[in-house]
């Protein structure tokens, strides 16, 4: 029993962070019916950003040791902005010029975006991991025979405050309904006074915000940034994402932990090793037989 | 029915007078190289109705989204109040003052009937104003204000096409572009809407309308404009043109 | 309607390689004779794409294939084939020998990519299928001979012939495999697509890698026999370089023929408009399968001989990246044709190679070893320049540049 609750809790964990960066991908995909395959990049971008300013706190301060939150706080905010940065900036020259332009067109400039990150990223570190310092206590919380982190706390927590705010924003706030309108119809929002272009912005700048919060909080908790840490968690997200039904928000959230859970029972049966496998295999089955995803119901193709 | 609507406003039959509200002049527009529309020249003067009736590809639905900013002419001006609107964004153009109901409906299935109409006053900020205009469009049509909570997608057709009318209004357009509000409803529906487009005209709001259904279009339109093949082949006062040939053989189904 | 027209009967006087491939299409359609002509004509391709390490000795290695990979494009562009078969032919007969070891490394390498392309193009250029996972398949190969040879196996096939009885197992495998994959995820659109394709390859590679009673795990195969040709072993670069040759030779020639028959005009259909080709009676999803399995092959038959290349396999070999050389090389050599394919091969193999420790030091910016750091950085770059500025490929096939052109004509509404 034990032994489940412990699986469960890593499952949550690592679900939170599928969860967070899969709702990048169903807001992208929801107005531009394009896979951004950049995106687990920027979650790896802010990862390295986290590291960055921790390691910047931790040699010219000891600010880590006396107000671990405020270092953390910055380092979230600080790699928040750099992934949404990037984001404008891919939108504008990668897919902008795209938006016409036949479907294979945009995924391979994506594509591009993703080699193009992922490299300069491995020559700038010059293909050395970059390893956190130590902000969180590594030691945990034991209940019985289950272990917790505080690392792995903060990181649960704070996924469920960002799908929240998250939710939020999509639900209450204007431009969360402008959002929702452009991914419903493009040229009936723009009747309604939306501009569109702007509102794309919007979403891929809230689905990078979350990315890179995402990279580090995820950074702090396997202690390392690499540049090729974003690719399959980036993957792993995009199973969420189409476990969840690609393009609803709640179905991605849902997604992410169903994703994580799954993986963390797999383990007990196939292995560590496997897990990857077990997330791919379920990523084909849910596209094979239930398209829509698991939760959503079936819905017309649209164009 | 339709007499009074429109007897408040005075008739100008010069075709163009220079305080047209809308004017479009030698507009071609179109998808790509598709020419829908082959060089129009129309104007709506403040207050009227003004309806196009054409067959299906004539080029009504394109003359309409062109006016509106979705399409961009390849060639020809339109300008609104004196001003030059071809160039403008759609977006844009919302905010000067025209609202375009488009065909189809073209609702939000996914958002609530409160949340589409709060989409129509997205591009104003006076939110007092913006209750009031909701209230009013509510007891406009009382059937929207039964189902402010359900999504979009399960209105009943004639509902759909109240929701567009009653969105559209929610900009507080001063025109007021309608696509096929009659399209797939049933006789009572269509008169029930029909009745609505001029209490609509009468508080203010100027009107040009796109119609199959000529028979009704040109009651409730002070004018007309007949479209074939993308371009104009007759424009004349509804009286006219309800008892030109063309118009009776084609489009109202006389022998 | 009318400007249009003029335009584009002025770009076909302007541009030669249209008579050529006019006349092509003629003598294709008239005698088995011209057949074989046409069969030289593709003869030069493969050949074209060893150039690139020719004739260093005299002008060094650099400015050899810079200016070989001018001319080269030229060539390709007007499609003068016969021209470049005799320039090339005799080239290729003489220069192998001027070169060193490494030079001809990067010639094998050129065209082992070459290979490969054209197998990827079946899938990307011909049918529009965009398969991220394209390793997986060359792994297939390269690991079925290793398994089956390397003496840390048993090796109780005759070392001598295993190759050539491999080599078309490993293609019917590396099929098989590409169908048992294509049969779930065909009937996806085209991006989910590339993301199963993807997650296929990196599930390939992890299978390998964990899978130590079959494979020997991380630490790889070793040991793995060269091929004979009759009584003389295959064992230099340059002699594979010349199985490898062939083979590109082959593949070409093959996967042109089958774009210019039936399964091509079906694969144009429905990379054009899958749901048209659907409607007009094409079978989708059975051509879909056909070019997957072709490329698949294609793929096998390369790791077979790349495995025999290196004598020593590791699962590292097989990694994401593999497949992205491969999609880029294809995307920007042009899409859709065998020559943008070798053009590709050239540029983002060769060149490389060529520019291994070429630095770059103007003002603040100091990059070593350009070619061997930054390859992937330039190739990122170079896919989304080329999508934007050049969708078609620096050498575009002929029949699909409307595949490209602004979607606004056929789809004028994304949504109502």
């Amino acid at each position: 029993m034990q032994e489940w609750i412990q699986l469960l809790i890593d499952g949550i964990t690592i679900g939170g962070v599928y969860a967070v960066i899969a709702l990048g991908y169903t807001l992208v995909y929801g107005v531009l019916r394009m896979i951004n395959f950049a995106h687990g990049e920027l979650f790896m971008m802010g990862a390295f950003t986290g590291y960055y300013t921790l390691n910047g706190f931790e040699k010219h301060s000891s600010l880590n040791d006396s107000v671990p939150v405020l270092t953390i706080a910055i380092a979230i905010v600080l790699g928040m902005v750099v992934a949404v940065t990037l984001a404008l900036v891919m939108e504008r020259i990668a897919y902008r010029p795209l938006r016409r332009a036949p479907r294979l067109a945009p995924l391979i400039s994506a594509i591009g975006v993703s080699i193009l990150l992922r490299n300069i990223m491995l020559r700038a570190t010059n293909a050395q991991g970059k390893v956190y310092p130590k902000v969180f206590p590594r030691t945990a919380v034991e209940i019985g025979e289950i272990r917790l982190l505080y690392v792995q706390i903060f990181l649960i927590v704070l996924s469920f405050v960002f799908l929240g705010l998250l939710y939020l924003f999509i639900q209450r706030t204007k431009a969360g309904v402008a959002i929702r309108a452009v991914a419903e119809d493009r040229d009936t929002a723009s009747l309604m006074g939306i501009n569109v272009d702007r509102t794309i912005m919007t979403t891929f700048a809230v689905g990078a915000a979350l990315a890179g919060a995402a990279g580090v909080v995820y950074g702090m908790f396997v202690t390392t940034a690499t540049s090729g840490m974003g690719f399959i968690p980036g993957i792993k997200a995009f199973t969420a994402a189409v476990l969840g039904g690609i393009g609803s928000v709640p179905g991605a959230m849902a997604g992410g932990y169903f994703l994580g859970i799954s993986e963390a029972i797999s383990t007990k049966f196939f292995g560590a090793q496997y897990k990857d496998v077990v997330a791919f295999v379920l990523l084909v089955a849910v596209l094979i037989f239930r398209p829509w995803g698991l939760f959503g119901k079936r819905e017309d193709k649209r164009a | 029915m339709s007499g009074e609507a429109t007897s408040a406003v005075a008739p100008s039959a010069s075709a163009g007078a220079p305080s047209a509200h809308l004017r479009l002049d030698g507009v071609v527009s179109g998808y790509g190289q598709i020419k829908a529309i082959k060089g129009i020249s129309l104007h709506v003067e403040t207050g009227e109705v003004v309806a196009l009736i054409g067959a299906n590809g004539a080029g009504k639905s394109t003359t309409l989204r062109t006016i509106s900013g979705l399409l961009r002419p390849s060639a020809g001006e339109i300008s609104f109040e004196g001003k030059r609107i071809d160039r403008v964004a759609a977006h844009d153009i919302v905010r000067m003052g025209i609202s375009h109901a488009p065909e189809g409906r073209a609702i939000f299935g996914r958002l609530s009937v409160l949340e589409n109409l709060r989409l129509g006053a997205y591009q104003r900020n006076a939110r007092a104003e913006i209750e009031q205009d909701l209230e009013r469009v509510l007891t406009l049509f009382p059937r929207l204000r039964e189902r402010v909570k359900q999504d979009g997608g399960t209105l009943s057709g004639g509902e759909q096409q109240m929701l567009a009318i009653a969105r559209a209004l929610m900009a507080r357009p001063r025109l007021l572009l309608l696509d096929e509000p009659s399209m797939g409803l049933s006789p009572v529906l269509v008169e029930t809407i029909f009745r609505t487009v001029i209490e609509i005209n009468r508080a203010g709001t100027t009107i040009l309308l796109v119609e199959q259904n000529a028979a009704m279009a040109l009651q409730v339109a002070r004018r007309g404009y007949v479209l074939e093949s993308g371009a104009v082949a007759l424009e004349a006062s509804a009286a006219e043109l309800r008892a030109s040939d063309l118009v009776r053989k084609t489009y109202l189904g006389e022998a | 309607m009318k400007g249009s027209g003029s335009l584009s009967s002025l770009r076909a006087a302007l541009d030669p390689g249209r008579y050529w491939s006019r006349a092509g299409e003629q003598l294709q359609t008239t005698t088995s004779g011209a057949a074989v002509a046409r069969f030289g004509q593709y003869a030069v391709l493969p050949l074209l794409a060893i150039a690139g390490g020719l004739g260093p000795s005299y002008f060094g290695i650099r400015w050899t294939f810079a200016i070989l990979v001018i001319v080269m494009y030229a060539l390709l562009r007007s499609r003068s084939g016969l021209f470049g078969m005799v320039v090339l032919g005799a080239m290729l007969v003489y220069l192998p020998h001027q070169m060193d070891t490494f030079e001809r490394g990067i010639m094998f390498d050129i065209a082992l990519y070459a290979l490969l392309g054209i197998g990827l193009n079946v899938v990307v250029g011909y049918a529009g299928l965009l398969d991220l996972g394209y390793v997986a398949f060359f792994a297939s190969g390269a690991y079925l001979y290793a398994l089956i040879s390397a003496p840390q196996f048993g090796g109780g096939f005759d070392v001598g012939t295993s190759f050539w009885i491999v080599l078309p197992m490993a293609m019917v495998l590396a099929a098989l495999v590409g169908i048992a994959l294509g049969v779930p995820v065909l009937r996806l659109r085209g991006d989910y697509l590339a993301i199963v394709t993807l997650g296929f390859g990196e599930i390939i590679r992890i299978m390998i890698n964990n899978q130590d009673g079959v494979t020997n795990g991380p630490v790889g195969v070793f040991a793995i026999p060269k091929p004979h040709f009759g009584s003389t072993e295959l064992s230099g670069p340059v002699e594979l370089y010349f199985v490898v040759l062939a083979g590109c030779f082959v593949a070409a020639f093959a996967a042109e023929r089958i774009r210019d028959s039936r399964v091509g005009r079906a694969w144009e259909a429905i990379r054009e408009d899958e749901d048209v080709a659907s409607s007009m009676g094409v079978n989708t999803t059975a051509y879909k399968l056909m070019a997957f399995a072709i490329g698949a092959a294609i793929g096998g038959g390369g790791g077979v001989i790349y495995s025999a290349k290196q004598s020593a396999v590791f699962p590292s070999d097989f990694n994401l990246d593999v497949s992205i050389n491969v999609l880029a090389l294809v995307i920007i050599g042009g899409m859709g044709n065998v020559r943008g394919v070798i053009l590709g091969a050239m540029l983002l193999i060769g060149l490389p190679e060529v520019l291994r420790d070429f630095s770059i030091n103007i003002a603040f910016i100091h990059l070593d070893n350009l070619g061997a750091d930054y390859r992937l950085v330039i190739f990122g770059a170079a896919l989304v320049a080329v999508m934007i500025l050049r969708p078609e490929g620096l050498l575009p096939a002929r029949r699909r540049q409307a595949q490209f052109e602004p979607a606004d004509v056929l789809e004028p509404e994304v949504a109502t």
